[in-house]
Order: structure tokens, then C-alpha cells, then sequence
């Protein structure tokens, strides 16, 4: 096994020695995929309850065996998810890390699995199954390789002391209110929380001793907890400027930047009364009784080269931004690609990221949505804050010029088509909504330049305060308003001077200049115009009709495509992941048979769609063999622009991961990605009194009255959604409700019916 | 009755121009499918006096073809094992008097149906529940075209004759026309077989009354006995159908 562990370290540091932060690649798994991902879940709980015996009392027992049940469904959907890492650098490394830890414990060594998970959330958590996953997010924020170890040792004694169980038998016998637990639900949740805490305390301390048998250094023990507190910041903290958006012509004003900065305050002695964990402050101080006496300066911060720890490092906080981009934490990304932008100043991924994060701050600003994927700004500690108060106070139009103007510059120095796609997109918006055309935006930089007077007003988008200031019929709701509202003003520039800010449009003084940015905003403008006149001509026609004849001509065309489908045209399609969930409510979630009537489910979609002559190919990662990493890593690509577009809900934006998606689409010859799947739920019928009462007034049918009451209701959902993910638009969107079963028959008669209504070429 | 099946052969017309152009998916291509029922319990005529809870089996044969997402139409033909109560009755005269062996007498039936099927909620037809529209002749007489039983002559003093095995003939088929309307539910089982249940109501009427030419002769009486039980008869007989089948997916 050691040797296995120096070979991971070489093959790791060549990999990782390797990474070009300048032509960045996001994380990839390599090589064949672990036994933790391949083995159905259904007989790892099978392997798992033979574990269990009776002769711990039944109940103990079926709560054991629920346990391991659920246990093992939700850490296969973790791993199935596309979120965790194999055979990659990061998980290389913290295994190597790991290995130096559990020197003292070989027979640990050999039982647990160590691996990365993409999250930016700070975090490392042990299962019962012997797995710790570590996130990305947590090493992005580490100072060296002591504070992972200290850190893994903390997790390796939750799984040896098999704490995750240990708490759900207490917890279920605290709900149950067995024995000496009898009480209120508050005292209940504090109940459950201590026991939480004593285990926390425990893994702590087990896991010092645990660290301390290692080379690493007793002193970064302590610098591991300010890890854990300052976990809400960034991973750095760097005056944020605005140079990276400035030009010889592109001035960010002042009113803008954020002078003064909330302080970073980081409590350590909150309230943890109802936490899993208790508060940092509490672990420290028995953390100090743990090292009172011992050298603090004995062993080292890095077993391993310190440079690898930074290359890894490194790569956890580019992976940050990638992460930040799908969660649409644009002002966050942005701040990272800054610190990192310190370093790496010609990395291409950071400056396409950047772009990537400003149209998409733009686009949210475009549709009024930016509260959607913002947090106030005054929420945020430290240099972070400034970003978030740019982004929360420009105006959409402001935000679309100096995305335009930032774009054109990278496009200059990149070919990159996803960049000539949010290009044109956001040219689209400016003459869509804010009707910006080349002569005008030359008309504003000409009057901005010239005339003293204040600039012409461009657009209306004020929003103003009608609260009335009458104090004598203000409520008390009124009154706080008002004084949220002064202290805002007090705060930040009004509406007002942000209209009668022209910097964006002088911006582009040189663009406008540039004749091939000229021909082009002009052709999309025709285009738009085009465009807008149509849809406008359609709107009259159907205007002109009565509101009954809408309401007919709504239900013609529902009919006609309930009696006919529709015709897509498409020839490839690819089906990611298609899901199969059975929910009994009688009994619970019926977690095993869902796993099987899933992979039976993938079987009915492929040969649904061969049967229609449809070319179609059916990524699921429970079809995934244990060879084919590149079919996990599509999946994975599939699986992350998902996430990205249903994050965009029904807004027209063009998610970042599509540049990712172009080889895949590539691969598979289509531009078509279907998400379907089932949901099928078996509960009790109701009002059987109310059929009782009528078996005796319609005795002849008694009999199939009692059997339909005793029988239980069943409802059958079978979802599909098709993108285009050249456009990310929705081409098509169904739910299929049954009430009865999810018969193989049914389904098969539907999806079949759905693959020929894709399959089928519009006339 | 004229108007009635006017208005369903409009409605199916209706049906198949409405579909034309309407893309039809089968199940998993298959349009055609040959069917096979057996109704093998009968709670008797809901609306008939005649004979409560008769015993009967029904074959059925059907050949269906998918027309649309939601419709399928096809051919359905029934052979109806059943039995009729028959009580003695005049052999042409006051003095002769026909008394079978047993009261119940094996009757066969033939119906021959055109039925339309609308597949309910998100089924697509030909799988899933459906309610099912048919309607067509039926034709009705006694299996064997006999009775068996024992001709009772009475002689003037007060005697009577007895002729045991005396066979009473009765050949004639009755017609009517049959209306249908059933709940359905079709399941496939295995491959392109499935399985079918249902309930379905029956409406017979239009039976022809065989009336006598000469109320005197024997022959007549007898008929005219026949013709009220058979032939009239069928009119009133409604009935319910219990069926279970199986089904084939063929093109």
C-alpha cells in the first residue's frame, strides 16, 4: 500500500506541476472510476445490514438498518452527481495527505476513501461508508498542508468512532421520546444539538492525538480554527480595484467605489445552543488544554513540497470561480478572479471568466433580476464589499455598455465563440430595450463631450420612494422605511446622478470608431428591428381579435397539440441522466426500488427512441462502467450546465458552461440535451368512511366500492425537457400525468409517443 | 335507431378526417392488434323479467387498428353461449302441450360489432384505459335447433297421451341490433402482449317478432311462443359484460 501511495504522489505531482494556470482547464476525473461510484446501492446496504444483528435489540436494529439505508442512498447521490472528483489532482493530493495521517493506523488506511468535492462551501465531512469528502472550497481557504491534515484527522475519527450513526440512534431516541427524554421541541432540538457538540469535542480531541502521531506541526492545530472562522471571506483580502474594466476612455466614477469598508468582525462566541458544532471559541479553549505542555514547534507545516501545496491550492481557487459562475455568485467570482488576476495576470481563463461574470450580471440587471443572484452589499465584510457595491448600484444600461466594451477589448486578444455569442446578446438587449443605435450612442458622446449642460436622459429607470412624509399619519412600518431608506441615501449616490452619468457611453468613444464594431452593432440592430416589427405585426393581428376569439383560437392550438404533438426535426438527441423516483407515502420513501426501475427506466428511454429511428444516447451516470471516465466526465459537463440553466429559471441568458458543452456537443453530432424522468407516488385513498357509507345506499356495486377504497391512489408523473444548448432555450417542455402506476407499458406508450414527436420534421 | 347510427358513423368520419395529419405513435410503432376476450359470468338482464342470472360464456374476437393519439376503431365479433328459460307451451291447440326436459335452453348468439375507442387522460392509444363505443347486428336462435322434451296430447274423456321423447324443431335466427359502451383498460404484459379489462353495458333492441300467418296451426302457436321468448325477447335483454382478455401487438 505505501508504494501505491508514492506512486499516487508522483503520478500527482507531475499532473499537478503540469497545470497551465494561464490556458486553465477546469478539474477532470481521470482513469476508471472507483468502486464507490459503480456498485448499485442497493447492495451496499444489502453488505451493510449484514452487518446489524438482532442481538442489539430489534428496534436498535431497524433503526440501524434505516440508517444505513438512507445513509447510503443520499452519499451515492452525492457521488453520482457529478460534484465529486477522482483520480484528479485535489483528490490525489488529499489522499497523499491522508496517507501521511493514518501512518498509525494501517488498518484505517486501507478502509477509508478520500475525495474532492466541488463545493465552495468550506466544509469536510466523514459517512458511515468510510468515505470523507473535502471540498474545494476549504482547501482554496488553507494556509498550508498541516491545517488539511488536522483537519482530516478530525473526520477520520468521526468515521472511527462511528459517530454518524451513533447521533441518528440518539436523535431518533430523543424524537421518539423514549425514556428519560421528555420534552418540548425547542429542548428537543437543544438536546439533540449537545449530544451533537459532545461529539464534535470528541473528534477534536481523538483527532489531535490522532495528528500528533504525524510529522505535522502542533502549531498549526490552532491556525486550522481561524480557517474554519474567517470561512465566510475570500480566500484572500486585496484592495479591489476597478482597472481591470478601465480604459484610456472608460472611467469608473467615483460615486461608485465604496470608500468605507464594514470591518471584518468574524465572532468566535456565538450562540451554538442549537448547532451541530459548537462555537469556535469553546473549541479552541479545549484545544489549548489539549497542547498545554507540548512543543508547538515540532513538526512541519508541508510533508510535501510546499509548491505543490500552492499549485493545489491554485487550483481549488480557479475551480472557485468556475463554481461561482454555474451558482450565479457573479460579484464573488469577480473578486476571485481579481486576487488571482494578481498572480496570473495572463491567465485567458480568468479574463473569459470575467466576461462570463459581468453578462451575466448584465443580463440579470437587463431583466430586473439582480436581487435574485445578489446579496445588499452592506451584508459583506472586508475588501469583497466593494465589488458587491458596484454591481448592486450601476444601472442595467450602464452594466450592458461596460460588458460590451470589456468583451470587445478580450475579443481583440481571444477567439473564443462563447465571447461573439454574449456579444451579439447583449448588443441585442441594448437596441431591444434600451433602442441604442450607433447614431445615438454617437449623439451622447458627442453632446457628453461638448455641451455643458447636463447629458439627455436615455432611459427611464427610476424607481422612486412614495412613501408619504406626513409623520402624523405614518405607521410604524412607514417610519422604519424611512429611516432604511435615509441611511441608504446617506450611504450610496441616488438615482438621479446615477441617469446623469454618461461614463459608460464615453467608453466607447474608441469602439465607435472601430468600423467592424460599427457594421456589427448595426447589422444586429437591423436584425432586432426586423424582428421587433414582426412580433409587433403579430400582436396587432391577435389584438384585433375578440377576447372570445383569443380564448378559441388558445384552446384550438392547446387541442391540436394534445391531438397531434408536436414536430421538433431533430435527429440526435442526447438524454442526460434520466431519474426514476418512487414515493410511498404509506411507508416512507421506497429508496431501493427507485434504483432499480431507474436503470430499467434508462433501458425503455433508449429503446424508445431507437424504435422511433431517433439516433439517441442516454448519459446516465448509473450506466457509467467503471472504465469509461470520459463518459463520467461528459455526464459531468451535462450535469453542470443543467445546474446552470435551471438556475437561470425561465430567463433568456446564455449560460456560461456552454463552452464546456461544445465538445460534448461535438461528440454526440447534436446541440439537443433531454432531461426526463419519473416520479411516482402510492398513497392511502381517501375518505373511505364517505365509500363505506355509500356501499350501503348502492349496494349492487358494494363491491367495486370497497375495492377502490381499499386500494391505494397512485399518480404517475413522467417529465421531459428538451434544450438546445447552443441557445439554451427550452425547445421543449412536457408532464405526463397518470394516475394509476408507473407500468412499464404506459411509459414505454408515452416516451415512444415523445421520440416520434421529436423525431418528426416540421412542415 | 336510423338517427342514432347516422350520428355515429358521422362521429367516426369525424374522427378519421380529424387525424389525418395527426402523427400516430401505436404502441411503439405497432397500430394493429388482435384481441381475444372471455365474458364468462353474466349478473342477467338488468332490464329484461324474463330470466335472472343466466349463466353464459362469451368469446370475442377483435381486430383493432390505431387511428390517432387518442383513438383506435375496430371490428369485434362475439359468440354467446347462453341459456333461456322456457316453460311448456301449446303445440298448435289447446289439446297439445310441448313440456321440455329442462327448463334452460342453450341459445348462441353472434354479434358483430364496429367499435371506436377514446383513450382517456394522457394514455396514448392502444395502451392504457379508454372507453369504448360499438355497435352492431346481432343474431340470435336456439343451439341445436331443437328441444327435447315430451308432447302431452289431452284426450277428450280426461286421459292424456304422453310422447316422450318428442323433438320440437326451431331453427329460425332472430336479429337485433346491438349498442355498447364500456370502460376499459388495456395493460401490456410482456412484450407486444397485453392485457385487457372491462366493464361494458349492453343495449339490445330491434328484435323481430316471428308472428304466426294461422293462429290455428301448431306449427304457429309453437312459433309465435318461440318468437315471443327469442325474438322479442332479445329487445329487453341489457346486460352487462365482464371481460378479461388478451391482446396482441401485430404492425
Amino acid at each position: 500500500m505505501k508504494y501505491i501511495y508514492t506512486l499516487i504522489a508522483i503520478l500527482w505531482s507531475i499532473l499537478s506541476f503540469g497545470q497551465d494556470f494561464n490556458n486553465y482547464t477546469p478539474l477532470k476525473c481521470t482513469g476508471d472510476l472507483p468502486e464507490d461510484f459503480t456498485k448499485l446501492t442497493f447492495l451496499k446496504v444489502k453488505e451493510g445490514k449484514s452487518k446489524t444483528s438482532v442481538k442489539e435489540g430489534l428496534k436498535t436494529k431497524r433503526t440501524k438498518d434505516e440508517f444505513i439505508l438512507q445513509a447510503n442512498y443520499a452519499t451515492d447521490q452525492l457521488l453520482l452527481s457529478g460534484k465529486v472528483l477522482f483520480n484528479d489532482p485535489v483528490t490525489d493530493y488529499i489522499n497523499a495527505v491522508a496517507g501521511e495521517v493514518l501512518n498509525s493506523e494501517p488498518a484505517l488506511k486501507e478502509e477509508l476513501r478520500f475525495y474532492a468535492l466541488k463545493s465552495n462551501v468550506t466544509n469536510a465531512f466523514a459517512t458511515d461508508q468510510g468515505i470523507i469528502f473535502v471540498t474545494l472550497g476549504l482547501i482554496a481557504q488553507l494556509e498550508n498542508e498541516a491545517q488539511l491534515a488536522y483537519i482530516l484527522s478530525h473526520e477520520i475519527i468521526h468515521y472511527k468512532n462511528k459517530h454518524a450513526i451513533s447521533a441518528h440512534l440518539e436523535n431518533e431516541r430523543i424524537v421518539s421520546k423514549n425514556g428519560r427524554y421528555k420534552r418540548s421541541h425547542d429542548e428537543t432540538i437543544k438536546k439533540m444539538s449537545r449530544y451533537s457538540k459532545d461529539l464534535e469535542f470528541q473528534a477534536d480531541s481523538l483527532g489531535f492525538y490522532l495528528y500528533e502521531k504525524s510529522n505535522y506541526s502542533l502549531r498549526e492545530v490552532n491556525s486550522a480554527f481561524d480557517v474554519m472562522q474567517y470561512a465566510y471571506l475570500p480566500f484572500d483580502e486585496v484592495p479591489y480595484d476597478f482597472n481591470f474594466l478601465e480604459t484610456e476612455y472608460l472611467k469608473i466614477p467615483d460615486e461608485l467605489v465604496l470608500d468605507t469598508l464594514r470591518p471584518i468582525e468574524a465572532n468566535d462566541n456565538y450562540d451554538d445552543s442549537r448547532s451541530t458544532h459548537p462555537n469556535i471559541k469553546k473549541r479552541r479553549v479545549q484545544l489549548s488544554k489539549l497542547l498545554r505542555g507540548k512543543n508547538l514547534d515540532q513538526g512541519k507545516n508541508f510533508l510535501f513540497p510546499e509548491e505543490k501545496f500552492i499549485t493545489i491550492r491554485d487550483i481549488c481557487r480557479f475551480e472557485s470561480i468556475h463554481l461561482d459562475l454555474i451558482d450565479r455568485n457573479y460579484s464573488n467570482a469577480l473578486y476571485s478572479i481579481f486576487l488571482l488576476q494578481q498572480k496570473y495576470p495572463k491567465s485567458s481563463y480568468l479574463a473569459l471568466n470575467t466576461a462570463k461574470a459581468l453578462y451575466g450580471i448584465s443580463k440579470y440587471k437587463t431583466f430586473g433580476k439582480y436581487d435574485d443572484i445578489a446579496t445588499h452589499y452592506s451584508n459583506y465584510e472586508g475588501n469583497v464589499q466593494r465589488p458587491h457595491y458596484f454591481f448592486d448600484h450601476i444601472t442595467d444600461e450602464q452594466i450592458n455598455l461596460i460588458t460590451l466594451r470589456h468583451i470587445w477589448g478580450l475579443k481583440k486578444k481571444h477567439t473564443n465563440s462563447y465571447l461573439d455569442e454574449i456579444f451579439i446578446n447583449i448588443i441585442d438587449d441594448l437596441s431591444a430595450k434600451y433602442h441604442l443605435n450607433v447614431k445615438t450612442i454617437e449623439d451622447i458622446i458627442a453632446t457628453a463631450k461638448t455641451a455643458k449642460e447636463k447629458p439627455p436622459k436615455v432611459i427611464a429607470n427610476v424607481q422612486t420612494n412614495t412613501l408619504v412624509n406626513e409623520p402624523a399619519s405614518l405607521s410604524k412600518y412607514d417610519k422604519i422605511r424611512i429611516e432604511l431608506n435615509e441611511r441608504e441615501n446617506d450611504l450610496h449616490i441616488t438615482e438621479e446622478e446615477k441617469e446623469e452619468m454618461v461614463f459608460h457611453f464615453l467608453g466607447m468613444e474608441d469602439m465607435m470608431q472601430d468600423e467592424d464594431f460599427t457594421a456589427l452593432f448595426s447589422n444586429v440592430v437591423d436584425a432586432v428591428k426586423k424582428r421587433e416589427e414582426e412580433k409587433s405585426i403579430a400582436k396587432e393581428a391577435h389584438d384585433k381579435l375578440s377576447s372570445y376569439q383569443q380564448k378559441r383560437l388558445a384552446t384550438m392550438e392547446a387541442n391540436r397539440r394534445k391531438r397531434k404533438g408536436v414536430a421538433l426535426g431533430i435527429d440526435n438527441l442526447v438524454v442526460v441522466d434520466p431519474f426514476y423516483f418512487a414515493v410511498d407515502n404509506r411507508r416512507g420513501i421506497k429508496l431501493i426500488n427507485s434504483e432499480r426501475e431507474q436503470v430499467e427506466f434508462i433501458d425503455q428511454v433508449k429503446k424508445c427512441g431507437e424504435t422511433a429511428k431517433l439516433n439517441i444516447e442516454v448519459v446516465s451516470s448509473k450506466k457509467v462502467k467503471n472504465n469509461n471516465g470520459d463518459a463520467f466526465n461528459d455526464f459531468v459537463v451535462m450535469n453542470d450546465w443543467l445546474n446552470e440553466r435551471l438556475n437561470h429559471d425561465n430567463l433568456e441568458i446564455l449560460p456560461t458552461e456552454n463552452e464546456y458543452l461544445k465538445s460534448v456537443m461535438q461528440k454526440y453530432d447534436t446541440d439537443y440535451f433531454c432531461y426526463m424522468g419519473v416520479l411516482t407516488f402510492k398513497q392511502q385513498e381517501e375518505n373511505i368512511g364517505a365509500k363505506l357509507i355509500l356501499c350501503v345506499f348502492l349496494y349492487p356495486i358494494a363491491p367495486i366500492i370497497l375495492a377502490d377504497a381499499v386500494t391505494p391512489e397512485h399518480d404517475t408523473l413522467l417529465f421531459t425537457i428538451i434544450f438546445n444548448a447552443k441557445s439554451g432555450k427550452v425547445v421543449f417542455e412536457e408532464t405526463t400525468e397518470l394516475k394509476t402506476p408507473a407500468n412499464d407499458g404506459y411509459l414505454n406508450s408515452i416516451i415512444y409517443d415523445l421520440m416520434l414527436q421529436i423525431k418528426k420534421a416540421p412542415k | 335507431m336510423k338517427c342514432f347510427i347516422q350520428t355515429l358513423f358521422a362521429v367516426t368520419l369525424l374522427l378519421a378526417i380529424n387525424n389525418v395529419n395527426a402523427q400516430v405513435a401505436g404502441y411503439m410503432g405497432k397500430k394493429l392488434s388482435v384481441g381475444y376476450h372471455l365474458s364468462a359470468l353474466n349478473p342477467g338482464p338488468i332490464f329484461g323479467d324474463r330470466v335472472p342470472f343466466t349463466y353464459f360464456k362469451k368469446h370475442e374476437l377483435s381486430l383493432f387498428y390505431t387511428i390517432g393519439k387518442k383513438h383506435s376503431m375496430g371490428f369485434t365479433y362475439s359468440h354467446r353461449n347462453s341459456q333461456i328459460y322456457l316453460s311448456s307451451f301449446q303445440l298448435g291447440n289447446e289439446m297439445q302441450r310441448f313440456e321440455p326436459y329442462t327448463n334452460l335452453q342453450n341459445v348462441q348468439a353472434n354479434f358483430y360489432e364496429f367499435n371506436i375507442k377514446f383513450f382517456k387522460s394522457n394514455f396514448i392509444a392502444p395502451i392504457g384505459s379508454f372507453i369504448q363505443f360499438g355497435f352492431g347486428p346481432v343474431q340470435y336462435k336456439l343451439a341445436d335447433g331443437q328441444i327435447l322434451g315430451q308432447k302431452i296430447t289431452i284426450t277428450p274423456p280426461g286421459t292424456s297421451e304422453i310422447n316422450p321423447n318428442y323433438v320440437y324443431k326451431h331453427s329460425t335466427t332472430y336479429n337485433a341490433f346491438k349498442i355498447s359502451f364500456g370502460l376499459y383498460n388495456s395493460k401490456i404484459i410482456t412484450g407486444n402482449v397485453y392485457l385487457n379489462t372491462g366493464v361494458q353495458a349492453n343495449l339490445l333492441a330491434g328484435g323481430d317478432i316471428d308472428g304466426p300467418s294461422n293462429t290455428n296451426s301448431i306449427y304457429n302457436e309453437a312459433h309465435k311462443y318461440m318468437g315471443f321468448i327469442l325474438g322479442s325477447g332479445i329487445k329487453k335483454e341489457h346486460y352487462f359484460d365482464f371481460k378479461l382478455g388478451i391482446g396482441l401487438m401485430l404492425l
